[in-house]
């Protein structure tokens, strides 16, 4: 048993006047429990995860792990860390070996057990999570998922009684994540282990028996799922989502579909929908005039084709600006760790327009943003910059380097200042530009970001928040003037909050100032609403190119991908296996609820049976219920 | 565009199965220690001709490509060149006998000036040709577990053996993450206008300067985030008396004698021959 006691927890002992990373929190988790804590950055979830662990001590209030004190030393403390295994966000800081095999004995090895018996263990725990295939490989040799799931054998060949994970999913995306908690979710199951979720992803909560919603360094709510979501309007007051399908059936309860439960947790739940409307309900009667909140403005007949035509798609066409076809490229050429990063990859930009590479690790995303940021130069295959062929030797790449800006995955490598104004002048300088002309840069660019000039110009830049550096990076590259703005991953790590924000700011950019975006990411939930074109890239060459709704008739070949689905596009597939009329490509919670409305008010065709139950396409949101 | 990587093949592991590969640690590492003080003592040249032909018969063995073995040296190439001339020129016999060429001024070049300098040249090139092919058929816990049982007897007089080569382990560990990091950090200057592949030799080297704080941060942030990683899994934990234990028990093969053995002779026939024949 884990045991809380009023603890409180201060990083600094100095700063008695900022709040306490957690303030007065008691709790009790009961071995065999499966336990989800989410929070957004800040609230104090991963503190509590390390008080937990012992890593951090409480500054008033006692921990205890099966009754053992964690400010406890020697033989207790020993007991303690061989009890509570922690799996961390970025597993490169907490892999040591340099093989699977060795990282994963570890552990098991600092325990001094006997020879057979890590070897034992180690196997236990490479079987458990499917490593055979990888047990000899170089950790770096693998990707971010493949890594986070060697950082959980690890700690399993420990046998701990209580597994923590601290937000394990950050760095991986949408298959690859739901499967790794479907293998946490098994081994609580069948090892008994006590897990401990540390989360800021509301979808990924309802495969858990108890949910902790922490805010501002306490505990906010603590009970069921289905007791957390019925709360909806607090949880968004704190900066926190729940799932677009609990929304959406609330949204549809609204409406008088009374049948439906009153928490939907996943999107099978939904299956009232197939039933014919009207049958012992007023739902019919209710939804002969839809609801004008849920029905695009005034053109409810005409909406689906709107839909359908790509934003500044139709007119004159614009001209290419990148323009590559059959590209070839390989990193470390030459050397044994040869690797093709793009093959035959062709695609193009147009001026004006957001366009998108989506695509799972190792796509060849970066490859492309180097290329298109005039970094690199393709080994093989044809490279235009407007009309102007970048292979031939005369071409000056500079030309290209001076209209692309390039805002990097992590704003860490990207601000070399120690003050915000310093970093966002950092590009004007280096031009020579006048100070009275760079300063106006700077106040602009950060302006345009939503951070107030006077107020941030002196601040330093290691204080800032996570969502911060994110803009104070933007602003740098804006102050280059840049015509072409490349985003890389740029919501990789944020919490929903954050996340929310930078897009909304990218878009924001794009309508004011008119800017030609690249966006790289490995799910198409953010580009959905964002891009006029998306390409699909898979292992160096594209598999797919079109508009967001083209993109999404291709669920089949997108889920072999591993690239997740947008949330509303996810569940129009759930509910298309009870209700084959509803289309599939929708690209917002809106136009799904618009869909739904649509076909339950159209004269329900003959081939309309409902199929309860069972749908045909499942979807991980089935797989992980009933935890 | 620079890519980092592609040179710096020092601290590099090729798993290519080759039989220096299979090899006992303790084996190479001891042979690596025997080559490298029989160069450091050698001064003929004659001597530097039979290490030589040792060198091919493990580039033959090692089955990795010349071209790459010798790359890591190429970017310290103008750096040993400048240390040549200057060796070369400012050369001061200690016998006050030497045979002069040519003379301008304070420069002077002498034929023991030239032999002593190149001498010295030579001896780099084989010391970095071992040490790297040490790391480049051998890996990082083959390198732990070899230097933890050869160090072993160090333990008697009080050293922390297994914390020291646990320093050594993630020191290198930290190489190739240090080199990506670079990488990523160059490519953001570019980006913003640093331009790391024009302008002269100093030039270059004052663009890399920035680089230096982010690079070091980022550093100690992992280093840190690494510790805590390692108590969590029971690393020290300060418990009394604490010993890890291995998975793999290390054997030593018939192959490992055979190769021990004729290194030694091969360093004793080397030194002979360095005192027979002193040029």
């Amino acid at each position: 048993m884990l045991e809380v006691n009023t603890v409180t927890f201060r990083y600094s002992e100095v700063e008695q006047d900022t709040p306490p990373a957690l303030r007065e929190v008691n709790l009790r988790i009961d071995a065999g429990e499966t336990v989800a804590i989410i929070g957004h950055n800040g609230s104090g979830k991963s503190t509590l995860a390390k008080l937990l662990a012992a890593i951090l001590k409480p500054t008033s209030g006692t921990v205890l792990v099966d009754g053992l004190n964690t400010t406890a030393h020697g033989e207790d403390l020993w007991t303690i860390r061989q009890r509570v295994g922690i799996v961390f966000q970025n597993p490169d800081d907490q892999l040591v070996a340099n093989t699977v095999i060795d990282e994963i004995a570890f552990g098991p090895e600092n325990l001094g057990l006997p020879r057979f018996e890590i070897e034992e263990r180690v196997q236990e725990a490479i079987a458990l999570l499917e490593l055979e295939a990888y047990a000899q490989m170089a950790v770096s040799e693998l990707s971010v998922g493949q890594k986070q799931r060697v950082a959980i054998a690890g700690i399993l060949a420990m046998r701990p009684r209580y597994l923590l994970l601290d937000e394990p999913t950050t760095m991986i995306s949408g298959h690859t994540a739901r499967q790794l908690l479907e293998t946490v979710r098994r081994l609580a199951l069948e090892r008994g282990i006590t897990v401990i979720h540390i989360t800021h992803f509301m979808h990924e909560v309802n495969a858990f028996k108890r949910v902790i919603v922490m805010d501002e360094g306490h505990v906010l709510m603590d009970g069921t799922p289905a007791d957390i979501f019925a709360r909806a309007n607090e949880l968004r007051a704190v900066g926190l989502d729940v799932p677009m399908v609990t929304s959406l059936s609330q949204h549809l309860r609204a409406q008088g579909w009374s049948r439906l439960p009153e928490v939907v947790l996943s999107s099978d739940q939904l299956k009232e929908l197939g039933v014919p409307a009207g049958v012992g309900d007023t739902v019919g009667a209710d939804l002969s005039r839809p609801s004008p909140i849920y029905r695009p403005t005034g053109q409810a007949d005409t909406v689906g084709t709107q839909f359908i035509a790509p934003v500044g798609w139709g007119g004159a066409n614009p001209m290419p600006l990148f323009e590559l076809r059959n590209v070839h490229h390989t990193y470390l050429r030459g050397t044994p760790f040869a690797v093709k990063s793009l093959t035959e990859l062709s695609l193009s930009i147009l001026e004006g327009q957001t366009t998108a590479l989506v695509g799972p690790t190792k796509a060849g995303k970066s490859t492309v943003v180097d290329m298109l940021a005039g970094l690199i130069k393709p080994a093989a295959g044809t490279f235009f910059f407007g009309n102007d062929d970048v292979g031939v030797p005369s071409f000056n790449i500079e030309r290209i380097r001076s209209i692309v800006g390039v805002v990097f995955q992590s704003p860490d490598s990207q601000i070399f200042e120690d003050t915000v104004g310093k970093d966002v002048s950092f590009g004007p300088r280096r031009k020579k530009m006048p100070l009275a002309e760079s300063r106006r840069l700077v106040q602009q660019s950060l302006e345009a970001v939503g951070l107030p000039y006077e107020d941030f110009r002196s601040r330093y830049t290691y204080a800032l928040s996570g969502g911060q550096k994110r803009r104070v990076a933007i602003a740098g590259v804006l102050a280059l003037q840049p015509k072409i703005i490349i985003f890389d991953e740029p919501t990789a790590g944020l919490d929903p909050r954050g996340r929310r924000e930078l897009l909304e700011l990218i878009a924001g950019l794009k309508q004011q100032q008119g800017f030609t975006i690249i966006y790289t990411s490995s799910g198409l939930d953010d580009v959905i609403g964002l891009a006029d074109m998306i390409y699909v890239l898979d292992q160096g060459r594209t598999v797919l190119s079109g508009t967001p709704r083209e993109i999404l008739l291709h669920a089949d070949q997108l889920a072999a991908l591993d690239i997740s689905l947008p949330e509303a596009a996810q569940i129009a597939l759930t509910l298309h296996g009870m209700i084959p009329t509803i289309r599939t490509d929708v690209v917002s919670l809106e136009e799904l609820e618009y869909e739904i409305t649509k076909v339950k008010n159209s004269p329900a065709p003959a081939d309309l049976t409902p199929v309860r139950g069972t749908a045909t396409i499942t979807t991980d949101d089935q797989t992980q219920s009933e935890m | 565009m620079i890519e980092l990587s592609r040179d710096i093949t020092f601290g590099q592991y090729i798993n290519n199965g080759s039989a220096l590969t299979r090899m006992d640690p303790r084996t190479k590492l001891l042979a690596a220690v025997l080559l490298i003080i029989l160069v450091s003592f050698v001064t003929s040249f004659t001597a530097f001709a039979l290490c030589l032909l040792y060198c091919i018969i493990l580039q033959r063995a090692s089955r990795i490509s010349l071209s790459y073995a010798l790359r890591g040296f190429k970017p310290f190439l103008g750096l040993l060149v400048f240390i040549y001339i200057i060796q070369i020129v400012f050369y001061y016999s200690p016998t006050q006998h030497t045979s002069i060429i040519w003379q301008w001024g304070i420069f002077t070049v002498s034929r023991e000036g030239i032999i002593r300098s190149t001498l010295i040249m030579v001896r780099v090139f084989f010391l970095y040709y071992f040490a790297s092919m040490l790391m480049f058929v051998t890996s990082l816990v083959d390198l732990t577990d070899g230097s933890e049982v050869l160090l072993s007897p160090l333990e008697k007089i009080g050293l922390p053996v297994t914390y020291i080569v646990m320093v050594f382990v993630i020191a290198f560990k930290f190489v190739p993450i240090f080199i990506t990091e670079v990488e990523r950090l160059i490519k953001a200057q570019t980006a913003r206008g640093v331009r790391f592949d024009q302008g002269n030799f100093i030039r270059r080297a004052i663009n890399f300067g920035p680089l230096l704080i982010p690079l070091f941060l980022n550093g100690f942030h992992r280093a840190e985030a690494l510790t805590i990683a390692m108590e969590a899994r029971c690393y020290g934990a300060g418990r009394r008396g604490w010993r890890r234990s291995k998975r793999r028990a290390l054997h030593f093969n018939r192959s490992d004698i055979l190769v021990l053995v004729f290194t030694i002779v091969f360093c004793i026939v080397t030194l002979i021959v360095n005192f027979v024949a002193p040029f």
